[in-house]
């Protein structure tokens, strides 16, 4: 019985992993699928915050903030 | 009892891969025309495959220099599902040696590699040598394994 309570949810559970070979993953190699923002969005999302924050060098560059880029 | 049957799906698993030693069954030497009396580099490639834009081009080198050879050939598997695509990336990257192009991936699960791109020797329809992976300078490496292999380029 311990055997068999063992081995069944290890056949059933089974037929549910799938690992993606090597040569399957042209999705997962796509663009999108890295997970980084593009250069260009990121660059317009930095000049939205820094204009909303009135600061320049939001993201590790040194400076004061005048507010007016 | 867990352990053992992690074992068996684990050698299961492994045993169907072509491995060092194993010999290629007669369905794939035909379907890729492999000649037993040359040494075979078959390259496994994909148009997504960044590495695989890094290596062709050497390879393709290589190809130049020896395709005279009568003891070598080179041959490229394209993996891509779309024949479409796979020709217009093998346009783009230039490429002049022989292309299976295998648009539904029976080939490469046969031979299972670990990563793309992927490099079988094969010498007398056996498998003498597998190289998988991003390899810089891939032209020379393919060279010395030649040579180590008896192949005089």
């Amino acid at each position: 019985v311990k055997i068999v309570f063992t081995l069944l949810p290890l056949i059933l559970l089974s037929g549910c992993i799938k690992e993606v070979q090597p040569w399957e993953k042209e999705t997962l190699s796509s663009e999108t699928m890295t997970g980084e923002i593009r250069e260009d969005v990121e660059r317009y999302e930095q000049h939205i915050y820094f204009s909303k924050e009135a600061s320049k060098g939001g993201s590790g560059v040194g400076g004061g903030g005048c507010g007016c880029n | 009892m867990l352990k053992s049957v992690l074992l068996v799906l684990f050698l299961t698993l492994s045993l169907s891969a072509y491995r060092v030693g194993d010999s290629v069954d007669s369905e794939t030497i035909q379907k890729l025309k492999i000649d037993n009396e040359k040494v075979t580099v078959v390259d496994f490639f994909a148009s997504w495959c960044k590495s695989c834009r890094k290596e062709l081009p050497l390879v393709s080198k290589l190809y130049r220099e020896t395709k005279n050879s009568s003891q070598i050939e080179i041959l490229g598997v394209d993996v891509d599902k779309s024949r479409r695509r796979g020709l217009r990336f093998q346009k783009r990257m230039g490429i002049e040696f022989r292309v299976h192009n295998d648009e539904s991936q029976e080939t490469i699960k046969k031979f299972k590699p670990f990563g793309m791109p992927s490099l079988y020797y094969i010498k007398d329809g056996k498998i003498v040598k597998v190289r998988v992976g991003a390899i810089p300078k891939i032209d020379k490496i393919i060279r010395k394994d030649l040579k180590s292999m008896g192949v005089k380029l």
